[in-house]
């Protein structure tokens, strides 16, 4: 068992885009904290048959210039901490270049997996997201990463719950998705960014109580709460982030902010091509509404958000 | 029945629905997995939700080419787009979550499988030209040759012909007018970095100075950051 250290206590947060940031005009003065997903700072090179990634110099320097007064945290999806076949070490090296330019209080990543093999060597990109299986072997792959994630900065790394679709995952000792999580952040330290949207689609998608899964779940470990909407395909609830918390998610995230001791940030996620669809006005609404959770548990606890000086 | 090969087993699978369809691909047979696991991985054929697995994984790579590669897909028109991207899915894996390169892929392929079709060969080249150009303002290349004292290609410069002046053809396009009809002139279109909009019509001379004093392939490498 690896000891869990609480990280500092930010507030209410919204992911930096680009493409957002005359758009959401004075909402950002409203915000505690910056999430930044190095994936979209990024291109790709191709370097002797290899990809390389590298951050657009002029994308990053205005990402670090314009969140310059605020504390940063970093999420990020291209890492594959769950690739048997081994993860993305190029994704390393971009954390480790902007963690030394702009330290981060925090990162987290998916459970998932991107990267394998084909059958005969070769490499192979999933190009969406898959799942784990629930297994032993799946937990004694991701544990010792997390805890190196955790020990390479010296700063906590969460683990985020992921949305998946595919019925009857591979499971050890009858274990699920919450006993997956549990084992994960109690050996390897790790926290949990706990993405209540995801929850509630596969507690949805798959017919569970997402209450009675959450109380089994350790949130003593949530630093890091996402919400966020998504839309309905073939009767499946679909994490694309595209639209409103919908009132089920907000009801999870009233139910879980008092039970998370430990909880350091909440999050509303829209993708950057969504917001013609969603709107300036309605995501300043959710951040309001994400708000009002937050300083319930910020006036029952007499907290203060974090906000560092210039 | 390692991990590794029910990963592999998984990304075979859906690589195959995502690029096929309905019915396409099976549990590779040389992998070491255990009676179970086939037994799930050929239960998910028929499981809606591996179905939409494999949707998200075509829709997202659609996504990027329609973000992307906008002039090509002009170019095909709205009837052929769904199966030129549909014939390119098939074809060509999955190799990245970035736009460009997988725009670049699609746009190779374009250029390579289409090239009979007026002026989408062209445009898909123009389009491909553009994306290394951008790429090139934005991580300067560094020339790891010593040059002697000439004139040289920018490594990530291209010369493109089109069969139309570029003015009515580009212009057609962004208006979604019919396209001007192929002439017999050649017109060189020059695309490099620090050219304005990254591009400008070409000379004949120039066009035949550049096919002369192209640099041999770059090693991608960058200049040390300041």
């Amino acid at each position: 068992m690896r000891a869990f250290i609480p990280p500092p206590v930010l507030g209410v947060g919204f992911t930096y885009q680009q493409g957002l940031r005359d758009a959401m005009g004075p909402h950002w003065e409203a915000l505690d904290f910056f999430e930044l997903s190095p994936d979209v700072l990024c291109h790709e090179r191709v370097v002797g048959g290899t990809r390389v990634l590298d951050y657009h110099p002029g994308l990053l320097a205005d990402a670090l210039r314009f969140t310059a007064d605020r504390p940063v945290v970093v999420h990020g999806l291209g890492l594959s901490i769950g690739s048997a076949s081994g993860w993305n070490e190029g994704y390393l090296r971009i954390l480790d270049t902007l963690h030394a330019r702009r330290p981060f209080l925090w990162h987290s990543e998916h459970l998932a997996f991107l990267l394998t093999t084909s059958p005969d060597g070769r490499p192979v990109h999933t190009g969406v997201p898959l799942p784990l299986p629930f297994t032993d072997e799946a937990l004694d792959l991701v544990v010792p990463r997390a805890a190196a994630m955790g020990d390479r900065y010296g700063r906590p790394f969460l683990m985020e719950n992921f949305t998946y679709y595919l019925p009857g995952l591979p499971a050890d000792h009858g274990r699920d998705e919450v006993a997956f999580l549990n084992e994960l952040t109690e050996r390897s330290g790790c926290g949990l960014l706990l993405d209540l949207y995801n929850f509630h689609c596969n507690a949805t998608n798959f017919g569970f109580d997402s209450y009675a899964a959450l109380a089994r779940l350790r949130l003593d470990r949530v630093v890091e709460i996402h919400v966020a909407g998504g839309a309905v395909h073939d009767g499946f609830l679909m994490d694309v982030h595209s639209r409103e918390v919908p009132p089920p998610v907000w009801d999870l995230l009233d139910w879980v902010v008092p039970r998370a001791p430990h909880l350091s940030a909440i999050v509303y996620e829209v993708l950057e091509e969504a917001v013609p669809l969603v709107g300036v006005e309605a995501i300043a609404r959710q951040l309001e509404r994400a708000r009002e959770s937050w300083s319930r548990r910020a006036a029952a606890r007499g907290d203060r958000g974090l906000r560092a000086a210039g | 029945m390692p991990l590794a090969d029910l990963q592999r087993a998984l990304g075979a699978l859906v690589a195959a629905r995502a690029a096929g369809g309905p019915g396409a691909g099976g549990v590779p047979v040389d992998l070491d997995l255990s009676v179970e696991e086939r037994a799930w991985l050929r239960s998910l054929g028929g499981s809606p939700g591996f179905q939409v697995t494999c949707d998200i994984q075509r829709w997202w790579r659609e996504t990027k080419l329609r973000w992307t590669a906008r002039l090509t897909l002009a170019v095909l028109g709205r009837e052929e787009q769904g199966a030129v991207i549909a014939e390119y899915l098939a074809a060509v894996p999955c190799a990245s979550l970035f736009f460009a390169t997988e725009a670049s892929a699609f746009l190779d392929y374009v250029a390579r499988a289409r090239g009979e079709r007026p002026h989408l060969a062209a445009i898909a080249r123009f389009e491909r030209a553009l994306l290394r150009a951008r790429e090139a303002e934005i991580e300067p290349v560094a020339l790891d040759v010593c040059l002697p004292d000439a004139i040289h290609a920018h490594p990530a410069a291209s010369m493109v012909e089109f069969a139309a002046p570029p003015e009515r053809l580009l212009g057609a396009l962004l208006a979604r007018q019919p396209l001007p009809a192929v002439e017999s002139g050649r017109f060189p279109i020059l695309v490099a970095p620090g050219l304005a909009r990254l591009w400008r019509p070409a000379t004949l001379d120039e066009a035949r100075v550049f096919a002369s004093r192209r640099l041999p392939e770059q090693s991608g490498t960058r200049p040390p950051s300041p």
